[in-house]
């Protein structure tokens, strides 16, 4: 029993630290928990203060209907949020400031309010611990694939990649969690663990909608695979359908007693704005073409709308999954291959892709460029994407107001004329900025879908070589 | 280990699940407020609540009124004649709602299109949240029926249907319609000046893309209930009320637009709804406040605050601490 015990412990220990990489940990986790207190989102993070705070006063998370994400988050943040409310009352958890208004006014993107650096660390500690979780599941995964060296690699690629750090422990946005569920999801799904790999993808699903999209790629996938008799698919299914429907439970006590927690994040999914890091990068610049198009006539106007792009980025997935599933592929390979590819469609094909998102791919990234080397380059630039259109979107500075109101380090004072400063020659010089940053990653998107698909390569080397035959 | 591990995460789980599920709506604040014996204008109120969780601040305002025994319906006009809702009327929505529910009152709120708008009873509140175009016929309407009682709350530049419009340099548009205008508020904290009103409700929405020139909100015995912009250019306001007929007309300057905490549609559902039940959409004078210290302990006390007339008066009790939805409400009837 003892031995048993010490056995779970010591895999326990080697899925956290493999051998060879506690370096990489113990630089990654520095840094990290160096900045995640000083440094927080001034758009985003209000929501999950807002969430924090009704959930600890007895609201629920929807309480005031500005946490408008499914409810997974909220279960995540409430025990590190109740740990902190123990020895800090949540009338200190962040302050609104006057001072700030004036750059919001000019931004529209800064909420003239400033978290603590104790509720930043509770928002960022599950986060990093997200980061060390995905870091893990790379390494089990590339290391079982292609050998423990090229799981260290995999390992440092993610842990130190500095968008994933930013993101993390800097914004404090969860994608990573639903990242973390993605590669569980393949993980048990390449295992023929169909039940787990519906439940991870439901667990997803819960944090961020957008692991749905990989349920469609493996439902997909079990349902057309070549040489599997039709029982043995859809039991398949069947159990990957359980695993999904489990996974709901959490939610279920939520529905109902909120039920209009289903209202708040619909709406949300159906925003009417557009650009980012996706095909409507440009909008910043040129306004809403589609809008401009349509002209707004009434018959035009689905076509104008977010849910009519996210409709087409679902038949391109359910094509590409069909592609896939019928090419006849390793299946290890296929299914990599597709949540890659899936995934970069799903972002193209959004209304609104922010940094944040570009985690989603990142991993998948890493696996396939150890295999594919060309994929380094677009694994590079969308990295670099992700940290400049976040930088260009607001100034560097405001994500420093954390230092600025509780270090003597900076001021509000000055953070605020960086902004200012940035947004003195008006909106155009940093909607350039921005658009370019977002151009950088729609390309590393795309050679990442011609790199990753093959099929308009192959094509272009047949009709050359059939040409010149 | 492996089983102790799991059995552990699922009870974590579980515990989870129940402690984040919405447990208390409001924390009651009882009110027994009445007029002081030796002076009139001076109202006397006992208030007791429980003990709340956390710290929070407690205001007690009070607002001469004359206002109607139960407060009316909202409703909510989808203006922009686009099909789908706008994200700001969804959320107008939502927050409204929200506030409504935690305060426990249960008059309802409504979305309505423009095209389907019948106008309600003049006892309703009617919210026009983005640009609305009407024709003038309709405008007329629309005035006639606050002049009736009707109470309507516009948001932002090209949201009063009647209104004329500067053409070259003139006012164009039927005589009756009102002159209001519009400007871009290049908002500075040390510019900025709350109203007695903006002060006793704590309104948020302090810093509209556009807000209304003072000079012909005075032209029209606008009363300003937000707050006041002194700019070279001529003072600016950012919320207003107009007293038309039985009526009362409420300008917002917008459009509602992010960030939501001072511009868009969080503080404006809190400020119209802090106006609704504060009773401000039926003032009769400004009105007073009393703030009393963040505490999370039970409170009990009484304090008298005498004001400018003998009318009657909404005494409301709330709290800035917005998980800690404190709220009482009571009515002294005028001497």
């Amino acid at each position: 029993m003892a031995m048993a015990e010490k056995g779970s412990l010591d895999g326990l220990r080697a899925f956290l630290c493999p051998s060879g990489i506690a370096k990489v940990l113990i630089l990654g986790l520095i840094v990290r928990f160096a900045i995640a207190p000083w440094t927080y989102c001034p758009y985003d993070t209000y929501p999950f203060y807002s969430a924090s705070v009704d959930m600890l006063g007895g609201l629920g998370m929807y309480g005031h209907a500005v946490f408008s994400y499914p409810p997974g988050f909220g279960f995540v943040m409430y025990p590190f949020m109740y740990l902190l409310s123990l020895f800090m009352d949540p009338s200190l958890f962040g302050v609104f400031v006057p001072e700030m208004i004036e750059v919001s006014a000019a931004t529209s993107l800064i909420n003239p309010f400033i978290t603590a650096p104790a509720f930043n660390l509770a928002l960022k500690l599950p986060l990093i611990i997200g980061d060390v979780l995905v870091a893990s599941m790379l390494f089990l995964l590339v290391s079982q694939w292609k050998g423990e060296k090229a799981g260290r690699t995999a390992y440092a690629l993610w842990f130190l990649n500095p968008l994933v750090i930013w993101i993390s422990s800097v914004v404090g946005q969860f994608d990573v969690l639903a990242v973390l569920c993605t590669l569980l999801a393949v993980y048990f799904f390449i295992h023929d663990r169909y039940a787990l790999a519906g439940l991870s993808v439901g667990a997803g699903a819960l944090l961020k909608m957008y692991p749905a999209y990989l349920g469609v790629l493996f439902a997909t996938y079990l349902l057309l695979s070549i040489g599997v008799r039709w029982k043995d698919r859809l039991r398949s299914t069947a159990r990957m359908a359980a695993g999904l429907a489990i996974s709901a439970i959490p939610a279920v006590p939520l529905l109902l007693t909120t039920p209009e927690m289903v209202d708040f994040v619909l709406r949300r999914a159906g925003a009417d704005s557009f650009g980012g890091i996706n095909l409507w990068f440009f909008t910043p610049i040129t306004g809403n073409v589609m809008e401009l198009a349509a002209g707004g006539s009434g018959a035009a106007s689905f076509f104008q709308t977010p849910m009519f792009i996210m409709l087409v980025g679902i038949a391109l997935t359910v094509a590409v999954s069909i592609a896939l599933a019928r090419s006849g592929r390793p299946l290890r390979e296929g299914i990599i291959t597709g949540s890659l590819l899936v995934l970069v469609i799903a972002l193209l094909f959004r209304s609104v892709t922010n940094p944040q998102h570009l985690l989603w791919v990142i991993p998948f990234m890493i696996i396939f460029s150890l295999s594919v080397t060309k994929l380094r380059a677009p694994l590079f630039m969308l990295t670099a994407s992700g940290l400049l259109a976040s930088l260009t979107l607001r100034s560097f500075a405001v994500f420093f107001y954390p230092m600025a109101a509780y270090t003597p380090l900076t001021s509000v004072g000055q953070l605020n004329s960086i902004v200012n400063t940035y947004f003195s020659g008006g909106p155009l010089v940093p909607s350039i900025l921005f658009v370019l940053s977002c151009l950088l990653g729609v390309l590393a998107m795309l050679s990442t879908l011609l790199i990753g698909s093959e099929i308009p390569a192959r094509w272009i080397r047949e009709r050359m070589w059939g040409a010149r035959e | 280990m492996r089983r102790v591990l799991l059995l552990a995460a699922a009870i974590l789980l579980v515990v989870t699940v129940v402690a984040v599920q919405p447990a208390s709506t409001m924390l009651a604040v009882d009110l027994d407020a009445r007029r002081n014996l030796a002076e009139q204008a001076a109202i006397d109120v006992d208030y007791s609540s429980g003990e709340s969780d956390h710290l929070y601040e407690l205001i007690v305002s009070f607002m001469p009124a004359d206002m109607p025994d139960v407060l009316p319906n909202i409703v909510i006009i989808d203006a922009d004649g686009v099909p789908g809702r706008s994200s700001e009327i969804n959320g107008l929505y939502d927050h409204i709602a929200v506030e409504m529910g935690l305060r426990g009152l249960e008059a309802a709120v409504t979305i309505e299109s423009i095209e389907d708008m019948a106008l309600p009873d003049p006892a309703s509140i009617m919210v026009i949240g983005e640009r609305a175009e009407l024709n003038n016929e309709t405008a007329a309407a629309l005035m006639s029926w606050v002049s009736e009682g009707g109470r309507l709350i516009c948001i932002g530049p090209g949201s009063l249907p009647f209104r004329q419009e500067i053409e070259d340099g003139e006012w164009t548009g039927p005589e009756d319609f009102l002159r209001v205008k519009y400007r871009e508020l290049n908002y500075t904290v040390d510019e900025a000046e709350a109203s007695a009103y903006a002060e006793a409700l704590h309104l948020r929405s302090q810093a509209p893309l556009y807000a209304m020139e003072k000079e012909y909100l005075d032209n029209i015995s606008a009363v300003t209930i937000g707050h006041l912009h002194h700019d070279v250019d001529g003072d600016l306001v950012t919320a207003s009320m107009v007293p038309i007929g039985d009526g009362r007309l409420v300008l917002f300057g917008g459009p509602m637009t992010s960030p939501a905490m001072v511009s868009g549609d969080s503080s404006l559902s809190w400020d119209i709804v802090q106006l609704y039940a504060g009773g401000a959409l039926w003032s009769t004078g400004p009105p007073k406040f009393v703030s009393l210290p963040m505490s999370a302990d039970a409170r009990t006390g009484n304090l008298t605050i005498t004001m400018d007339s003998v009318d009657a008066v909404v005494v409301m009790a709330y709290s800035l601490q917005p998980y800690v939805p404190a709220y009482g409400r009571t009515v002294v009837a005028a001497s």
